[in-house]
């Protein structure tokens, strides 16, 4: 089994809003993809479509090579689901919450209690699992909810705006965790709009606005696409004027940024031949030169014509 | 391999039912409502009419108990969990609906069966016989069964508007004596107006649509409900399955 998501024609209607309008899209195995859009793209009704929380209005969805409408249970066996919101219960501790996913899964008791002692130890909450988790963190409940997702070995992990409003330390080890997957086989999918931490984890992204995926690629090949964003940034040991720099070949767009020039091009590499022979002709020092690609999230507002 | 899937199916109810328990129903109120309420009403008639047999009066008492203890937290327990979003953790488990409600049923008879025991003590203390044990019991074990489903009926009129949902949950927390406004907060409710149809689950009961529908306009004395929900009926999924 290649594909461990395939989707073909998704279709959500909600009165005369068409939230997910025929989307198609595959997910490889071992793959962490990253589900892209503003608010009110429509990627939690997508993802809690593939979860089986919600029912297509049309179209196919098949989760691990069952039909998640037909075999339903079969599909949600081996998947782990972290919806956006924190909704552990908050009423039971942690080690309850995670006995109640075990036993969900069908889990034997045993193996529940190794694994979600091995859990609780790797996100740091083991020494807390006693005590109810209406006095955990935000930071705290997110992880449990991740380690109650994860109880059952998932093969594929959706995860719904996994790191958004945690502290630093949470985030973080919740990224390393999920950077782990790839390697023991295990497949993600991520939906956010932090456009940095799709850059950072994902494998591929699919970018969506207004219920229609406006482009699926690989992040470094997305901002690839959006030539007109390359820029390169430019300091000299001597000041320069800025008219001198706009008359040379290949500039398109100069911004200055302290000592620093942002020089916009479509042609990177003459750019940095005639900035060369620029500093050359007038005895200039280059003190750094760097390319700058185009930010994911520049790509994003190009794509959905937002600016968020 | 369907008998496997069956019981596979009902050990992850048990599940579901001990969570119940453990969050909806070991509480004090609960066990106050269920037993010292119909307890004081068992003292409103034994006081205020002295003319009743203590065999009518402590038949009462149960079966006061029973009801008010299997119907106490069921008709919440939905609207709650959808209201704090852990529904959709559990709907996006490998459980069936089925096997969901079923586990919160189990949680109301379960409760409905064990505290009755405290009316039965007092019965027998007055010198009350049962007659036909076998019976009684079945009876007590039939009651909780329809009760607990009765009280996941009242659960199912879905809310969409918020402020609905809350009176919902504030005369929840009336009937059974847990402060659940406490959990109230704006914005939550998304869930239970987008999703209704993972909790109401009428493609289950599709063929009794008509039925339902009629039901509805009956009941909301409006086409507001009607036409884009329909009631579930645990009582039915119970007799269903009741050979």
């Amino acid at each position: 089994m290649k594909h461990v998501i395939q989707v073909q024609n998704l279709t959500k209607v909600y009165g005369k809003l068409k939230a997910v309008d025929h989307i198609n899209f595959e997910v490889e195995r071992g793959e962490i993809f990253g589900f892209l859009g503003p608010n009110g793209a429509g990627k939690t009704t997508t993802l809690r479509m593939l979860t089986g929380v919600i029912q297509s209005d049309e179209g196919i969805i098949n989760i691990l090579g069952f039909n998640i409408r037909k075999e339903p249970l079969k599909a949600k066996q081996n998947i782990g689901v972290v919806p956006e919101t924190s909704n552990a219960y908050v009423d039971l501790s942690a080690w309850q919450n995670m006995m109640l996913m075990s036993e969900l899964y069908g889990i034997p008791k045993k193996d529940a209690e190794d694994r979600s002692e091995y859990l609780l130890n790797r996100l740091n909450l083991y020494h807390r699992r006693d005590d109810k988790v209406k006095g955990f963190s935000k930071g705290m409940k997110q992880r449990l909810i991740l380690c109650m997702a994860l109880v059952n070995d998932p093969i594929l992990v959706f995860l719904d705006e996994p790191t958004s409003g945690l502290d630093v330390t949470s985030r973080q080890l919740i990224r390393e965790i999920l950077q782990e997957f790839p390697d023991q086989g295990k497949t993600i999918f991520l939906t956010t709009h932090n456009m940095d931490e799709a850059n950072r984890l994902c494998d591929r992204v699919a970018i969506i606005n207004q219920g229609e995926i406006a482009a699926i690629d690989r992040p470094e090949k997305l901002k690839n696409t959006a030539k007109k964003l390359k820029s390169i940034e430019v300091s000299f040991d001597k000041t320069v004027n800025n008219q001198n720099l706009l008359e040379i070949s290949y500039v398109n767009e100069l911004r200055k940024k302290g000592d620093k020039f942002i020089v916009y091009t479509d042609n990177v590499n003459s750019l940095i031949y005639s900035l060369t022979d620029f500093a050359k002709a007038r005895g200039l020092e280059i003190v750094t030169l760097k390319t700058r690609d185009p930010s994911l999230e520049e790509v994003f507002i190009e794509l959905t014509g937002t600016d968020r | 391999m369907i008998i496997n899937q069956f019981l596979d199916q009902f050990k992850r109810s048990l599940g579901v039912m001990k969570k119940d328990i453990r969050i909806y129903y070991l509480k004090g109120p609960v066990v106050i409502f269920g037993f010292l309420m119909p307890l004081f009403l068992f003292l409103a008639f034994f006081i205020g009419s002295r003319d009743l047999s203590m065999d009518f009066l402590i038949s009462g008492l149960i079966s006061m108990t029973v009801f008010f203890t299997a119907t106490a937290v069921s008709p919440v327990i939905a609207p709650w969990e959808a209201q704090v979003q852990t529904l959709e953790r559990l709907i996006s488990a490998p459980i069936s609906i089925t096997t969901l409600i079923f586990g919160d049923m189990l949680a109301s008879f379960l409760f409905g069966i064990v505290i009755p025991i405290l009316p039965i003590v007092i019965g027998l203390a007055m010198g009350v016989n049962i007659i036909q044990p076998i019976i009684f019991l079945l009876g007590i074990f039939l009651a909780a069964a329809c009760f607990s489903s009765f009280g996941l009926i009242l659960s199912s009129p879905p809310s969409n508007a918020p402020l609905q949902c809350h009176d919902d949950l504030i005369s929840g927390s009336i009937s059974t004596g847990i402060p659940q406004w406490n959990i109230h907060s704006p914005g939550k409710n998304a869930l239970l107006g987008e999703n209704n149809s993972f909790i109401f689950p009428f493609n289950i009961f599709h063929r009794f649509d008509k039925i339902f529908h009629k039901q509805n306009q009956l009941l909301s004395h409006s086409s507001r409900f009607s036409d884009n929900y329909t009631f579930y009926h645990p009582v039915l999924l119970f007799s269903c399955s009741t050979p």
